[in-house]
């Protein structure tokens, strides 16, 4: 009986745990330039992106018609976007105790520009830009890619 | 073109008339006749100018067999400049009339070629069929020229239009950027480290500068142009942030403050502050390892202090910018010694 109580008590625990409210985000990075119409969709809302504002990891930025964005990270590498695109930053981490530097990016549309920073000098392809069919894995150098997207 | 039978024999005895007497044919002796001269001349190895060159030399063959020896002479002195290494830009028709069945074709397909002559990248990705079908619009246009459209033309004719239409529809597919696509581009100071692509088990790896490759359905290596890439990307590098500034400032033993000099880079860090739309500014204080870590560790946060300081007292208050400023003591040292060193007793900066 005994062990069946502590089995529920582990469970329930376990529970409580996973829906422990995440701990406040890291700044990953910040806005430095946009033209047009470019937000960031975070937790189901949608926040203008000016220059200053920050960047946390799970964001999605999004860029509309005639419109870019351009971005630095805390690893110091830059990204861009030109117009109709979507970016998902998926993963990050820099300088986190108990986390292997990584930085994975999902260009889902459109068109990106970036210089790799310092993540990518970490280890080989830590920095992975993700693309419908393709894997882009950064050595360390300034790159562009484009997706059409879904028609 | 085929001259009927009484047309042969009249031309051959023009030729033959002419020959003899020196007339007008007089003007067209030498190379421009010497087809087999031509035809022996190292072909090109672009691969554009070699299927031209083999073109012409082909085109004029076909119209020597039919006895057309203007439209010959024209074929062969056109190959003899491609082996010289000239692009032999096509006949522009925009001011000529054909039969109404082609008019609008044959000008539509006259500025499709030449638009597809002018662009780099075109000839770089499709080169071997811009130059079929110039051969083909070449034939094209000749045969419309040669006036009454009969059937046994009207067959040649439509043989050269569709022939250049097929390689149209291939140039489509691969003159143009694919909507998937990476590519590596140049960067200052130092060689690209490279990007590798992953798609179903395959890689590409692109290591230099403007090394490109397909994605998707078209993977695998792309010659592009540098000017279409920069076309291509126009708003996002437009967009691209500057790269990080980063600047030191170096103090005396035991000091906390800097020298006029070293103000100098101060006032080169709110430069750079106030050259971006929103900058932040990240201070790393410094020590030396000469004596107690502790107190190294305070004097270099004293330092870094003292640079927020210095550069927040010259901001104003609508300006946007982020600092921070941490203390590593003796970590990092910039040279490893236990000796007083002022490379060691340093402030790093870094705007972003």
């Amino acid at each position: 009986m005994f062990r069946v109580l502590c089995s529920v008590i582990t469970v329930l625990a376990l529970v409580v745990l996973a829906h422990q409210p995440a701990v406040a985000a890291d700044k990953i990075g910040q806005v430095k330039v946009t033209s047009g119409e470019v937000v960031i969709l975070r937790d189901g809302a949608e926040i203008a992106a000016e220059p200053g504002v920050d960047l946390l990891e799970s964001d999605t930025v999004q860029t509309g018609k005639n419109s870019a964005v351009g971005m630095t990270f805390t690893d110091n590498s830059r990204m861009s976007l030109g117009p109709n695109s979507t970016l998902d930053l998926e993963s990050y981490a820099y300088n986190r105790a108990g986390h292997p530097d990584g930085f994975d990016a999902r260009l889902k549309r459109g068109s990106l520009t970036a210089a790799s920073g310092l993540i990518a000098k970490s280890r080989p392809l830590a920095m992975r830009v993700l693309m419908p069919t393709t894997v882009l894995g950064v050595k360390g150098t300034e790159f562009a890619a484009r997706v059409s997207g879904e028609k | 073109m085929k001259l009927r039978p009484y047309g042969a024999l009249v031309a051959g005895l023009l030729v033959a008339g002419c020959a003899v007497e020196g007339g007008f044919l007089g003007s067209l002796t030498g190379e421009a006749w010497d087809i087999d001269a031509v035809a022996e001349r190292p072909l090109q190895d672009d691969i554009y100018l070699r299927i031209t060159q083999e073109g012409y030399i082909r085109l004029a063959r076909q119209e020597l067999s039919e006895f057309d020896y203007g439209a010959t002479a024209d074929f062969t002195s056109k190959a003899a400049r491609v082996a010289d290494g000239e692009r032999v830009a096509p006949p522009d028709v925009k001011d000529l009339s054909f039969h109404p069945d082609y008019d609008a074709d044959i000008k539509r397909a006259s500025k499709e070629i030449a638009g597809y002559l002018r662009s780099d990248g075109a000839m770089l990705r499709a080169g071997e069929h811009i130059a079929k079908a110039q051969i083909h619009y070449e034939c094209w246009v000749h045969e419309l020229s040669e006036g009454p459209v009969t059937p046994a033309q009207t067959e040649e004719i439509e043989l050269c239009r569709d022939s250049y239409g097929l390689e149209i529809l291939i140039i489509l597919d691969l003159a143009n950027l694919p909507d998937n696509m990476v590519v590596v581009l140049p960067e200052d100071g130092g060689e690209p480290g490279g990007i590798e692509l992953t798609q179903e088990g395959k890689a590409v790896t692109l290591d230099r500068p403007f090394a490109a490759a397909g994605t998707g359905e078209k993977f695998g290596d792309l010659p592009v142009t540098e000017g279409e890439i920069r076309d291509a990307f126009a708003a996002a590098l437009a967009a691209q942030p500057k790269p990080p500034g980063e600047y030191e400032i170096f103090f005396g033993k035991g000091r906390t403050r800097v020298t006029d000099d070293e103000f100098e880079v101060i006032l080169d860090v709110l430069t750079d502050i106030r050259s971006r739309a929103a900058a932040e500014v990240v201070i790393t204080g410094y020590a030396d390892a000469f004596g107690d870590a502790a107190y190294n560790l305070a004097l270099s946060r004293t330092r870094a202090g003292w640079v927020e300081d210095a550069i927040a007292k010259e901001l104003r208050p609508d300006e946007k910018v982020s600092i921070s400023a941490t203390a590593k003591g003796e970590q990092d040292l910039a040279v490893q010694t236990s000796a007083p060193d002022r490379q060691n007793r340093r402030v790093h900066i870094l705007v972003r």
